[in-house]
């Protein structure tokens, strides 16, 4: 590669100001999210298998997102990917992920977990 | 590659991020072939515990844990399979550990020959960000 030859360390790109969110949560016995990791961002189950992440700033666009599931409680045996679903824009931007078993949403079991990150434009971080 | 220009940076509200990008090839019968990737065990970065059962060593401990995505880079068309992260811990002796899985269905399943496990792992050490 030519350029740049600094060998900064981190991730170079060309968007303009984009801010890329991550987090993870686990489901309790209600079920609803518990144990939420992560900055400038709520997240909420709206069904079964279903969560809605609300971001805590503006945002217009979303360049990417990705959604994984950790079998962190049982024995490895769970049939169980992540995925990622409708972004609305707006001043409280929204991303739905998704847990699957084959074509069906499903609840994560208790205590697994759920990771996303998000690449967004026009989140407001001047707080 | 036309354009070698990248100024930008993401932003980010976390504290000290890290990111940890790893990527193996697979040989026959699920095994380890070549490892990409930096900050790692310097020994054995990644070790292959059973069928479709891979444990990542890293070269340091962290506390935070913010996301991991595991993908296979499938060397054909017909393979029905897909990466599942397992066991995290963060303070291994010798290093933190993530362990992940590769499942047909429910099933723990040797990636084909010449396939590859891309993973990206996002962590910190700081404590701001709890």
């Amino acid at each position: 590669m030519g350029t740049p030859r600094g060998h900064f360390k981190g991730f170079y790109h060309r968007l303009r100001n984009p801010t890329l969110v991550k987090g993870s949560f686990t489901l309790d016995a209600v079920p609803a999210t518990d144990d939420v990791q992560g900055r400038g961002f709520t997240v909420a189950r709206t069904a079964a298998g279903r969560y809605t992440v609300t971001f805590d700033d503006a945002a217009a666009v979303l360049y990417s997102a990705r959604c994984s599931y950790q079998e962190a409680a049982g024995a490895g045996a769970v049939d169980m990917y992540g995925q990622t679903g409708t972004f609305t824009a707006g001043a409280a931007p929204t991303l739905v992920l998704r847990t699957m078993t084959a074509a069906v949403e499903t609840d994560v079991p208790v205590g697994d977990r759920v990771f996303f990150e998000a690449v967004l434009y026009g989140e407001n971080l001047d707080r | 590659m036309a354009a070698r220009n990248f100024p930008n940076r993401f932003n980010s509200n976390l504290h000290a991020p890290v990111e940890i990008c790893v990527k193996w090839a697979v040989g026959a019968a699920g095994a380890v072939g070549a490892v990409v990737g930096s900050f790692l065990d310097p020994n054995t970065p990644v070790v292959r515990n059973g069928a479709g059962d891979y444990t990542i060593t890293l070269a340091d401990n962290y506390a935070n844990i913010y996301h991991v995505s595991a993908t296979v880079n499938t060397a054909v068309a017909n393979e029905d399979l897909y990466c599942q992260v397992r066991a995290y811990n963060g303070a291994a002796a010798g290093g933190a550990t993530i362990q992940i899985l590769c499942k047909a269905a429910a099933v723990n399943t040797d990636p084909g020959n010449g396939d590859e496990i891309m993973v990206k792992i996002t962590l910190s050490n700081s404590g701001l960000n709890v």
